[in-house]
């Protein structure tokens, strides 16, 4: 094998992902070419850098394809029949219909619409910065036991 | 969270850590920050990535390897030598 054709394959190599005989063989070149050795530490020491983050900043593209593996790799997913949108609706306006009834037997006016929360008690939650993830701080006192940080679920690192 | 175990300077050693990887991620496409992400953190195997993807098996190992040697140069001096 040649410098080329290991390179090709460290990567693969160090995730465990060759096949028996191209792993022996890059294994081989590896004791016979310092060049490809130190590349290979290389990959090890990138492969640990990434691995050290805490949280991985997240764009849409990738919450798109953490979703898709997250389903992909679950190998489940929800379907929802026509019947049971139909059957739904039916539900519907049935409980509508009685409650209008009811109400107007009652002489009940209407729900108005509910208050809207004074922008004075809404809790600020930093929005995107940077790219990093948003993080809520969930902190009763500042010499509070623990913090909760709370960030999208399956999006943070793992391992 | 950091790490409470660490004392002050070790504190500041591993922030200081974790901001370069992170500047030398966000120099990365996003194509390769998903395989990164996809294997590195989330143990997908090349298998599960081609297929979450939609993209065949040889693109998952060449990307993944693209995007580290890519992750390597935008590390610079603090990794180097992984181009053939």
């Amino acid at each position: 094998m040649n410098c080329a054709d290991a390179v090709a394959r460290l990567s693969a190599a160090l995730d465990g992902e060759l096949a028996a005989g191209d792993a022996r063989e890059v294994q081989q070149h590896l004791i016979t070419c310092e060049a490809c050795a130190r590349r290979y530490r290389v990959l090890q020491q990138v492969r640990a850098a990434v691995r050290s983050i805490p949280f991985t900043p997240v764009d849409a593209g990738r919450f798109d394809a953490g979703v898709l593996a997250r389903v992909s790799r679950d190998g489940t997913s929800t379907r929802i029949s026509g019947a049971w949108i139909a059957a739904a609706a039916v539900l519907v306006i049935a409980v509508s219909s009685a409650v209008l009834m009811l109400q107007s037997h009652a002489g009940v006016a209407p729900p108005g619409r509910a208050e809207s929360i004074p922008p004075t008690q809404l809790t600020e939650t930093p929005g995107w910065n940077d790219g990093q993830l948003p993080i809520a701080l969930d902190c009763g006192t500042v010499d509070a036991p623990s913090c909760v940080v709370e960030g999208p679920a399956g999006l943070m690192a793992g391992n | 969270l950091p790490d409470t175990s660490l004392d002050p300077l070790e504190r500041l050693e591993q922030q200081e850590r974790d901001r370069v990887v992170r500047d030398a991620l966000a120099t990365l496409s996003v194509a390769h920050r998903t395989v990164l992400h996809m294997r590195d953190h989330e143990g997908m195997s090349y298998e599960q990535i081609a297929e979450a993807l939609a993209v065949p098996l040889g693109t998952v190992r060449s990307r993944l390897h693209n995007a580290r040697a890519a992750l390597a140069d935008a590390l610079g001096h603090r990794v180097r030598g992984l181009r053939a």
